[in-house]
């Protein structure tokens, strides 16, 4: 298995402050598996899905091999140097600022004429380069051939591989290794790679600018093609290059840009030539999408795979739940015998084995989740619901460019909100971005799977799988009040690649999980841990000083301790619900972050289950559980959206969850005994 | 044998192939296509529509969801 390492984003970093010279770009169109070939190079474990926009900022990790560094960049995907989007932005600027840097061109095989626009532009920048065939082994000609023609038309490397069965990654470092022991220039003769049909024309714009210094071809032809590096790199007054341009292709009827795309795509079609390539390298699974793209059948399977997850979730994860919890209790009755200091014993059995214990008895739960949404996203099945329920955003006020931002926020709020900058519409941004933490993130999960057993002990999926599309619905409601009062305009259009429909268990999806998990148990390890001692503490002492852990199980006199002063001063907002004061210390708690509630329950009630649900009936398990599942995430959240949306609508946005939750919770509260039992 | 109907990618049946005939799109739309290859002569399937007119069609360079604002621009001829 592929060691697991933690990552880390480059948005703020220059490139190049990094120790390592040699710097590898991943350079490629959306989903190709460039972040799969990153992981598989560096050991790391970035997000890798079966949809696009998944890389919404580069990322960056090391490889050693016989003793020399590489530093690797996981750039986000993009089509071409004309691309103006926010993705191909970040890109565009680590290529142009790169110094000397190695770009592994990563292209799918199965779409080669489309991916190798992008291969031609680059070539054009005269930089050392590897070409990468990715998913060679879902086509049925001889890639042989092929590797050798581009390998003698584009005198570059050209490597097949693929990156889901861990093919050909050994061959693609050694070339890489070998590319940087290459004592040579690497600058290759330009004209070699020049569009014919165009060359003439680009090459009088380059004539007619020339009078101060010698001009690259490069440079006038990526100033033709991207508008920001005419603006922000190229030697060229903007508008003497503007004019020039204007002159020498006066009288054709496209864009300039378009007809520099079109006579790439025409050398492409020649390059290919006579190979022989077969047409039939789409996925035998796509006969699928018959059924699942549509509205009406498509709906009722996407309902239907929704309970059979969280069925399966709660049967199987169950299993183990009853394990652990067991396990628990018992690892806390040996601590507590086998320890004679009562205040130690207490720390570890009540304190961190309780808060951390707690959450960890849903971990095969969580588990689960993490590997039914890894194969509903790398079977490319995710980008096939984004169609389906596209009827629902579009009345709502945004376009296709959100989903892939509300989609990452079923894992975590943080990224998702993040990545909110790869919508170009400054309005569909802020409304997407503010609609995100009503999205259930897995950490939210725990606290569903618990409440929704209380709320019904027959059908705790159906509880859960409604809590999940009432969450969807609160977000996309959200989407649309912003959208009509505060966030007016027009909606941004979009084409969005439908990927290939692939059978989804492999290493990828598993070591995915794994690392989901890992990460998973080291944020309770981290921020969990901290606050469930900082909240034993607090349960054990009083304003006059220390109780003692008898007040953890003394309901008495847990009423002196400074963790009951602290719910007791904002009991009133609650009082409505009748909650416990408990309860509201843990709410206060899980502001933190979510898995915080959890470890508070686990502390304040005792890790016994059976225990706990004592405590709720069907009704206030379900008015608390809608409360935890709309109120504000997690500061984390918090943070994110002051960056992405500044101070004044964080602030709307926590007073409205807040708000929302409050009068949810109170609804059902009052008259959820009606609903449920008539 | 062509029939020449020029009819909007918008309005093509489901299931039919079809060749693109011309562009009525303004320019960062011309270059988004220009760039995954929908350009003129390229053939076009048609694999499915929603009632909002969201479609999704089918390319030599890949199967793509596509807004029914930009199909709307483009001009079609039979297969």
């Amino acid at each position: 298995m592929t060691k697991i390492k933690p990552c880390c984003d480059i948005e703020n970093e220059t490139i190049g402050d990094k120790q390592s010279n040699n710097r590898v770009l991943l350079v490629g169109n959306p989903n190709t598996g460039k972040s799969l070939i990153f992981n598989l190079l560096t050991g790391y474990s970035v997000k890798v899905a079966n949809f696009s926009g998944v890389t919404f900022q580069a990322k960056s990790g090391r490889f050693i091999e016989n003793g020399h560094s590489h530093m690797v960049y996981d750039l986000p995907g993009f089509y071409g140097f004309s691309d103006d989007t926010a993705e191909s932005a970040s890109s565009k600027r680590v290529i142009y600022e790169s110094e000397d840097p190695l770009i592994v061109n990563v292209i799918d095989i199965n779409h080669l004429d489309r991916n190798l626009l992008l291969t031609k532009e680059l070539l054009l920048l005269n930089k050392r380069m590897i070409l990468v065939l990715n998913f060679v082994d879902t086509v049925h000609y001889d890639v042989n051939a092929l590797t050798s023609r581009l390998r003698s038309l584009y005198n570059i490397p050209v490597l097949g591989v693929s990156a889901i069965k861990e093919r050909g990654i050994r061959g693609l470092k050694q070339t890489i290794i070998g590319e940087f022991e290459t004592l040579e220039a690497h600058t290759k003769d330009d004209k070699l790679m020049r569009p014919s049909k165009v060359a003439e024309r680009i090459e009088q714009v380059a004539a007619k600018l020339n009078d101060e210094k010698e001009l690259r071809f490069s440079e006038v032809f990526l100033s033709m093609l991207d508008e920001e590096y005419l603006k922000d790199y190229s030697p060229f007054a903007n508008d003497k290059f503007m004019k020039v341009e204007k002159e020498v292709f006066k009288g054709l009827n496209i864009p300039v840009k378009v007809k520099l795309i079109d006579t790439l795509y025409e050398e492409i079609q020649s390059d290919l030539s006579g190979l022989g390539l077969i047409e039939d390298n789409e996925s035998k699974l796509l006969f699928l999408d018959r059924f699942l793209l549509n509205q009406y059948v498509g709906l009722i399977i996407f309902s239907v795979l929704i309970w059979l997850s969280f069925k399966i979730t709660f049967d199987l994860g169950g299993i183990f739940t009853i394990w652990i919890d067991a396990g628990v209790r018992i690892l806390g009755d040996v601590i507590k015998a086998s320890l004679p200091n009562a205040l130690i014993a207490s720390f570890l059995v009540d304190g961190l084995l309780a808060g951390i214990g707690f959450i960890l008895i849903f971990l095969p739960q969580v588990t689960i989740l993490f590997l039914i949404i890894g194969i509903m996203e790398q079977s490319g099945y995710l980008t096939r619901v984004v169609y389906i329920t596209d009827r629902f955003l579009t009345r709502a006020g945004v376009s296709g460019k959100s989903i892939a931002p509300l989609l990452l926020g079923f894992g975590c709020n943080v990224p998702a909100i993040l990545s909110t900058r790869i919508i170009p519409d400054s309005n569909e941004k802020k409304v997407t971005a503010l609609s995100i933490p009503f999205v259930s993130c897995s950490a939210r999960f725990p606290i569903l799977v618990l409440f929704g057993s209380m709320v019904s002990t027959a059908y705790p999926d159906l509880i859960v799988a409604g809590a999940y599309l009432l969450s969807i619905a609160v977000a996309v409601t959200t989407i649309f009040l912003l959208r009509k009062f505060f966030f007016r305009g027009k909606q941004s259009l979009m084409i969005m690649e439908l990927p290939n429909l692939q059978f989804p268990l492999n290493n990828t999806l598993f070591n995915q999980v794994y690392a989901q998990v890992k990460d998973f148990i080291k944020g309770i390890g981290k921020g969990v841990g901290i606050g469930v001692v900082i909240l034993w503490l607090l349960s054990i002492t009083s304003f006059r000083g220390l109780i003692g852990p008898a007040a953890l199980h003394d309901p008495i006199l847990f009423k002196q301790s400074l963790a009951y002063s602290l719910g007791q001063y904002i009991q009133f907002v609650f009082y409505p619900m009748g909650w416990d004061v408990r309860i509201i210390v843990a709410l206060l708690f899980g502001f933190i972050t979510k898995e915080l509630f959890i470890g508070a329950l686990g502390i304040l009630y005792g890790t016994n289950l059976a225990i706990l649900s004592q405590q709720f009936t069907p009704v206030s398990a379900l008015s608390l559980m809608l409360f935890v599942l709309l109120y504000v995430p997690c500061l984390g959240t918090v943070f994110a959206l002051k960056q992405e949306v500044g101070t004044r609508w964080t602030l709307f946005s926590m007073v409205y969850s807040l708000t929302l939750a409050w009068v949810v919770a109170f609804v059902v509260y009052s008259f959820g005994g009606l609903i449920l039992f008539g | 044998m062509l029939k020449l109907e020029n009819l909007r990618l918008s309005e093509a049946k489901v299931g039919k192939k079809y060749i693109v005939n011309q562009l009525q799109l303004n320019e960062s739309n011309l270059i988004l296509l220009a760039q995954i290859h929908i350009t003129q002569n390229v053939v076009i399937e048609v694999i499915d529509r929603q009632k909002t007119g969201l479609m999704v069609i089918q390319t030599g360079s890949g199967r793509f969801i596509i807004d029914p604002e930009i199909a709307k621009g483009i001009f079609l001829i039979s297969d």
